[in-house]
């Protein structure tokens, strides 16, 4: 009897430590963002955050069954036919070489957007604050698919 | 031809390829870059850089939302031509010999539009001390490829899949103060 339980127990936890495994898997395979935003002043922040993509994807993923409808046919009427341009975008970003892909000088500030080694990296300096972005290129492909299936629900 | 019948015909040349480097059939060449280069001087100076793989725009292109194709069927509009108008006026350029078609001078500027070789040509001066000096290139398998679509639409994705084979400036625009290119390799970096 007690080794019945034992071996149930033990078959539960088996169970549930591989489905976290592969929830883990799913979240990191997507790859992981990461943002830091440094700012200046009496309430400076200095913040830094890796972000698995797939929660990104889990979360759209939830969005249509957990958003209210009238809420989601709103998001629909806004977007209307941006997401296949997204997703397209997104791709042909996953896709392309790399390449510094937008720069911009002013006085004070400056903001860099680059595509490297598979990563797309955001850079914005401002005399008061510093953002850097980074994002796996495939990620962005999921994301913008996700947003199509979204709006096309 | 007058001024009036072929200025629009600039305009939506300068309409379609300047905001392509911003605002996506099979692709063009992946190792083809769209590049914009501003750089302006004076109190405030700017200098931006816009590096884009020809085929990302053209994907863009290929989807792009129609309340985009509407804005560029509205600046037709406001200038009183139809894209069937336009390709008509195209074709007679087409089959012209190399000329100069236009060329107005006023107080405040000179206007030249040409054909020269494999290029549609188009150059603005300013009178002014210091004044803005733009110069239009386009190949003319650019343009004939702009018209190659339904009859009152532009195909925006064919021209840029025709602008792979290209390599040089499409636009320059300087000043006393800004300069400004618009060009094309196969570099994805200005060096």
């Amino acid at each position: 009897m007690v080794k019945a339980i034992a071996l149930s127990l033990l078959v539960v936890l088996v169970i549930i430590a591989g489905a976290t495994v592969a929830a883990g898997a799913y979240v990191l395979s997507a790859g992981v963002g990461t943002v830091q935003v440094r700012t200046t002043g009496p309430e400076a922040v200095d913040l830094y955050l890796p972000v698995p993509v797939g929660l990104v994807d889990l979360g759209l993923s939830v969005a249509s069954f957990a958003v209210p409808e009238e809420e989601l046919a709103q998001l629909r009427h806004e977007m209307e036919d941006w997401p296949p341009l997204l997703e397209s975008v997104t791709r042909e970003l996953a896709r392309c070489p790399d390449g510094t892909l937008v720069e911009v000088h002013t006085r004070d500030e400056k903001v860099l957007i680059v595509k490297d080694r598979g990563r797309l990296k955001i850079d914005v300096d401002a005399p008061d604050a510093r953002v850097r972005v980074s994002l796996p290129a495939r990620s962005l492909v999921r994301i913008g698919r996700k947003l199509d299936d979204l709006v096309d629900l | 031809m007058k001024f009036k019948n072929v200025a629009p015909l600039v305009l939506t040349a300068l309409l379609v390829f300047a905001p392509l480097g911003f605002s996506p059939a099979f692709a063009a060449s992946s190792n083809r870059w769209f590049h914009v280069q501003v750089n302006e001087g004076g109190h405030d100076p700017v200098e931006v850089t816009v590096n884009l793989p020809l085929q990302l725009i053209e994907t863009a292109l290929e989807v792009l939302p129609e309340d985009i194709s509407r804005e560029v069927q509205i600046e037709l509009d406001d200038a009183g031509f139809t894209v069937k108008e336009l390709r008509r006026l195209w074709q007679e350029v087409r089959q012209s010999d190399d000329a100069t078609f236009v060329t107005v001078k006023s107080e405040d500027e000179t206007v030249e539009v040409s054909k020269s070789g494999d290029y549609f040509l188009a150059k603005t001066v300013e009178s002014r001390d210091g004044g803005a000096q733009v110069d239009v290139k386009f190949p003319l398998e650019v343009v004939d490829a702009l018209f190659s679509g339904s009859e009152e639409e532009l195909d925006l994705a064919a021209a840029i899949r025709a602008l792979a084979d290209y390599e040089g400036s499409v636009v320059t625009v300087h000043d006393d103060e800004t300069r400004v290119r618009v060009w094309v390799d196969g570099k994805n970096k200005i060096e």
